[in-house]
């Protein structure tokens, strides 16, 4: 994509979803996270991956992970040295690119590379904080770990894994990152300034984050029950997901597998607090509101809204508040949940992640149960929808929420084989 | 819908002062800033760094809640925010932010890191919110007022021009009516020493850059934003050297444009760069040899001190190359017309 002053765009195009990877606590790939979320499995356990011991939290949704790559465009040295980080969005990103079977030359011409994501190879920083203050004669690797740190030098790591070329453009949006960054790439491909897109975003455990949201008390010390009356908290996770978005047309000339539509986006921006959402929910009113716009949508045309649902006391009720007025009288038959208390809050990830869940969801018939809550919080005027079950959904909602009052909503459509 | 998009205004800090005037004089007088050499702690390397000076009062916008505590990031942010809006300064319905950076709070990601190996259990949750990429353009935000888009950018030196280019979509989109450009970045060893690390500039600055996008009006001199290329991507199959050529090709302006280097002064990382605009004919202004690196900050100085020399009536047309960092190389235009769109 490039800018020329008073250029002409080809869009508005229909734009489609033609790959789709992830990896999550249920596991790595499809088919273990369709069962997961389908099933509505708790797959959260004790972190491992650093101690917990002197925190408040135990517990987080941290992905396992293979032995090893797939085969890939990577060196054995790049190899050698991805962290957590990097190997949740390689996995994802290579599950993607096979299943949406792009050529060589589609991907040399992928347009844009959209990722989102807040800590990136966070684990890789603190190892070269660690280093530098542990052992500071010690110069061996300090330069990779200051590089690979940083996002845009894990996009090309996922570039080089997958023969991508394509503009790369990080968003750190706090949690609403992995939205914002489908969305944004969605609207790249709609007005015409990109042929293809490849989207998502990722986030990988890490000591500081955890303890980070452990000295806020937003972390549960029980278990996560996203909407329930006596939630306490969230749980953390990490995962990743990518997809390929494509116009329709182009879709459908290569034959193309599709996996849904993206029909709307919504971003807007809480001015309350850093960390606070308004307590009404006004921003993610009007993030829910634009995308609808965009979607050509009514409240009463909607049959599902994946809530960003951490399980904090603050975020539920202000997004219960917000669902509510959004949908009005449509909210009694609105279908909600949210799968954090599942695998946690991916953070950067969660907003890509939940996109291609909500698309599976929409291609197979089924929606994402909440875990159960024997006593949600009375702002659920809605169905909040804590078994799993199948369901013929057509059109639905995304929310994705984050510090700093970021806010996104991403519209989501069935799209029937041919 | 019109397309043309107009930089109503510009503002800047770093090393020269806390104003794109600062910035721009000091570069055409070619005034010398010997850069500081500090370290950590007494008996720790030391290493060059050029700082923002300190203000002699607080301005009075320090003194909103959300900036109490705000770390110098957030503070150059809004300062060089403050200053491109002007007095003339949009109601904030409509204002879009694009804050790009690459280091982010580093100040307080380290203090907050150094208390979670100290003791995680008395870690500070004031610290930790601050250390989050989006914190400074949420505070920014919260003091204008603006509740439209805002998006926070992750990228090395061409973050600026990503975040322009997103902008220009914005407003193209109708999705904002205004529009804020934003990078800034403040100084912590860890980022001056991590500098040293790679070939290219040693010594790292900090500071911050703005500037206001609007539609352009249908009559008067303005600065229009001709033409940002398409980033090309640096990968194991293209070198820096291909990408930054294929950049210089896509560049549509008149090679008599004056060209805002990124040239650091640094011969083996520079070569790149110098051999693709070996044939330009349009006057170099470079600010890396006198101010340092400023990471994300660099290519928003380029087109701060573009703008200004520009509405200086130094030149008509404007280049600025984002081709320093590892990642990916870009390129802007800009041109000042008598009477534009």
């Amino acid at each position: 994509m490039a800018y020329r002053r008073g250029a002409t765009l080809s869009g508005p195009h229909r734009v489609v979803v033609t790959g789709l990877g992830l990896v999550t606590a249920h596991g790595a790939g499809r088919a273990p996270n369709t069962a997961g979320f389908r099933g509505g499995q708790r797959s959260l356990r004790p972190v491992t991956v650093f101690d917990t011991s002197g925190l408040r939290a135990h517990l987080g949704g941290e992905a396992p992970l293979p032995d090893s790559l797939p085969p890939c465009g990577l060196t054995p040295r790049q190899t050698a040295r991805l962290d957590r980080a990097a190997i949740l969005l390689v996995l994802a990103g290579l599950e993607c690119l096979e299943q949406a079977g792009w050529s060589a030359a589609e991907k040399q011409d992928a347009g844009v590379l959209s990722l989102g994501t807040s800590a990136a190879g966070m684990s890789l920083g603190e190892a070269y904080y660690r280093q530098k203050t542990v052992s500071p004669a010690r110069q061996r690797g300090l330069a990779h770990l200051a590089h690979l740190y940083q996002p845009h030098a894990q996009a090309r790591l996922l570039a080089d894994a997958t023969g991508l070329q394509a503009s790369v453009h990080i968003i750190a949006n706090a949690c609403a990152s992995g939205s914002n960054a489908v969305g944004h790439a969605f609207h790249l491909v709609k007005q015409g300034r990109a042929r293809r897109a490849v989207a998502g975003g990722y986030d990988a455990l890490s000591q500081l984050v955890f303890t980070g949201f452990d000295s806020l008390q937003a972390l549960s010390t029980t278990l996560p029950r996203p909407f329930a009356a006596d939630r306490d908290g969230l749980a953390l996770g990490e995962g990743a997901a990518v997809l390929t978005l494509e116009r329709l047309d182009d879709a459908h000339a290569r034959g193309a597998f599709i996996w849904g539509e993206i029909t709307g986006y919504g971003a807007s921006t809480d001015l309350h607090h850093l960390t606070q959402p308004q307590p009404e929910g006004e921003a993610a009113l009007r993030s829910m509101s634009t995308a609808c716009a965009e979607a050509g949508w009514q409240p009463n045309e909607v049959d599902y809204l994946n809530a960003h649902g951490t399980g904090t006391p603050l975020n539920d009720s202000a997004e219960g508040a917000a669902i509510c007025r959004w949908a009005g009288a449509a909210a009694a038959s609105l279908r909600v949940s949210s799968i954090k208390g599942g695998i946690g809050h991916l953070l950067g990830g969660a907003g890509a992640v939940e996109a291609a869940l909500c698309l599976l969801a929409l291609r197979e018939g089924w929606i994402p149960p909440n875990v159960p809550v024997p006593n949600p919080d009375p702002v659920c005027r809605f169905q909040l929808v804590q078994t799993p079950c199948d369901f013929p959904l057509r059109r639905v909602l995304s929310n994705s929420f984050g510090f700093g009052g970021a806010n996104a909503t991403l519209a989501l459509q069935h799209f029937p084989d041919a | 819908m019109n397309t043309h998009f107009a930089i109503a205004g510009w503002g800047a800090v770093s090393p020269a002062g806390w104003s794109a005037a600062a910035l721009s004089d000091a570069v055409l007088a070619g005034t010398k800033y010997p850069a500081a050499v500090e370290s950590r702690h007494p008996g720790a390397p030391a290493f060059p760094c050029q700082r923002a000076p300190a203000l002699d009062t607080p301005p009075p916008w320090l003194r909103h809640t959300r900036l109490r505590r705000a770390s110098p990031i957030t503070r150059f942010a809004v300062a060089a925010a403050l200053e491109a809006l002007g007095t003339a300064a949009p109601a904030g319905g409509g204002l879009g932010i694009v804050f790009s950076v690459q280091n982010g709070g580093v100040n307080f990601s380290r203090r907050f890191y150094a208390e979670v190996l100290e003791n995680p259990s008395l870690a500070s949750p004031i610290l930790f919110p601050e250390t989050v990429f989006n914190a400074p353009s949420s505070h920014l935000a919260a003091l204008l007022a603006a509740p439209a888009l805002n998006n926070t950018l992750v990228s090395d030196t061409g973050g600026f021009l990503v975040a322009l280019d997103l902008a220009a979509q914005w407003l193209d989109e109708g999705r904002v009516s205004d529009c804020l450009v934003l990078a800034a970045e403040e100084q912590d060893w860890l980022s001056t020493e991590a500098l040293a690390l790679y070939p290219g500039p040693k010594t790292a600055a900090e500071g911050a850059a703005a500037l206001w996008l609007r539609r352009a009006a249908s009559s008067g001199s303005e600065i229009l934003l001709e033409q940002i290329t398409a980033p090309q991507i640096i990968t194991n199959t293209r070198s820096r050297a291909e990408a930054i050529l294929a950049m210089r090709r896509e560049i549509a302006a008149p090679a008599s444009a004056a060209l805002f280097t990124s040239a650091s002064g640094a011969a083996s990382w520079d070569r790149p760069h110098l051999h693709a605009f070996a044939d330009w004919q349009g006057p170099r202004y470079a600010l890396q040899p006198q101010f340092g690196h400023p990471f994300a900050v660099l290519s928003g100085w380029q087109c701060v001190l573009a703008c200004e020399l520009l509405q200086r009536g130094l030149a008509r047309d404007a280049v600025i190359p984002a081709d320093t960092g590892a990642s990916q190389a870009l390129a802007a235009w800009f041109q000042k017309t008598a009477a534009s769109a």
